[in-house]
């Protein structure tokens, strides 16, 4: 059974995944879509017939994206320089933080008698498992980020994965300095470095498939 | 049918002509003007917002979102003082290029 008003929601998500159209703009065009559907019914066609003549008058979403691009082309500049910038900021703090929490683990190992190629080990998968973790949620949920950015939740997050980082990496270079002696910090770094490395290279082909996979999906999606 | 080019270079004259008779909104414009053209100029409809927006941007016309008698939200458009000014100068060069056409066009039918 069609329903007006979960379509014109559909339609309305539609044209906001967009991202060229303001709120004022969407809601001026759904008054649009409201007004020739209210017109059309009348004329012995359905419901769901009057609401696609009204949808197709008025034109596909990603052609009014285009037009509307063009009127509001700073602001929309202006948006995309701020996620640049968040994800330059998020992805810093994030990075420092993972590497926080791998330095501290493996500094925290090294001061056992364990060899020095186990703080290696344990850096490796402490930071194997959080950029797992990371991008399990982000696949998952990252998309509530993007349709629905909270910017003081997003600062806040960002300020306090920095704070978290900086601790951490402090703490466990005081902790390598105070208790170890000099050589057994050399090796302990030394494979930290080369497990670092390793993960690193693995995140970076990582970003690049998930970015390689969302510019599909979003092809996909204006086809 | 008024040709694809024709059609964009005169929606914004046509709109701030529509606007000079009073406000209006964006569904009830493209209505007007299909009406006074007997169906010769057709809009895709979805394109007239964006020069709406480009004129309300460019302070040409001002906007207010109003509740109509039917109980609907509408944005109703109408004239600045400078939209009004773009208006008669629209208007000046529209007459000039129509004067010319038709002084052409009427040497042509008095010779044949």
């Amino acid at each position: 059974m069609f329903d007006l008003e979960s379509a014109i929601d559909q339609w309305r998500k539609d044209l906001q995944a967009t991202s060229a159209l303001s709120t004022d703009a969407t809601q001026e065009l759904e008054s649009h879509i409201r007004e020739t559907t209210d017109r059309l019914r009348g004329k012995d066609i359905t419901d769901q017939e009057a609401f696609m003549i009204a949808k197709m008058r008025l034109g596909q979403p990603d052609q009014l994206a285009t037009e509307f691009e063009k009127v509001n082309a700073r602001p929309i500049w202006r948006n995309r320089l701020a996620w640049v910038i968040a994800g330059y900021l998020g992805g810093s703090a994030i990075s420092g933080l993972i590497h926080g929490a791998s330095s501290f683990s493996a500094a925290a190992v090294t001061i056992g008698d364990l060899p020095a190629a186990s703080s290696g080990v344990v850096a490796v998968l402490v930071k194997m498992a959080c950029w797992i973790g990371l991008f399990g949620y982000l696949i998952r949920r990252g998309h509530r980020w993007i349709e629905q950015p909270k910017p003081i939740a997003l600062i806040s997050a960002v300020a306090v994965a920095w704070m978290l980082g900086l601790a951490l990496n402090w703490g466990g270079t005081i902790f390598q300095a105070h208790f170890l002696p000099v050589a057994r910090i050399g090796d302990s770094m030394f494979w930290q470095m080369i497990g670092g490395m390793v993960v690193q290279f693995c995140v970076f082909i990582a970003c690049i498939i998930l970015l390689l996979r969302y510019d599909r999906n979003c092809q996909a999606k204006s086809v | 049918m008024v040709s694809k080019e024709l059609v964009a270079a005169s929606t914004r004259p046509l709109v701030l002509s529509v606007l000079a008779r009073g406000e209006s909104y964006g569904y009830a414009i493209i209505q007007q003007v299909r009406e006074l053209s007997g169906g010769e100029l057709e809009w895709s409809e979805g394109m007239l917002y964006p020069v709406l927006h480009r004129l309300e941007r460019d302070k040409l016309i001002l906007a207010s979102w109003k509740v109509s008698e039917s109980g609907r939200k509408r944005k109703y458009y109408r004239l600045s003082a400078s939209g009004t000014r773009a208006m008669h100068s629209e208007q000046q060069q529209w007459l000039a290029v129509h004067n010319a056409l038709t002084s052409l066009w009427g040497t042509k039918l008095c010779l044949t």
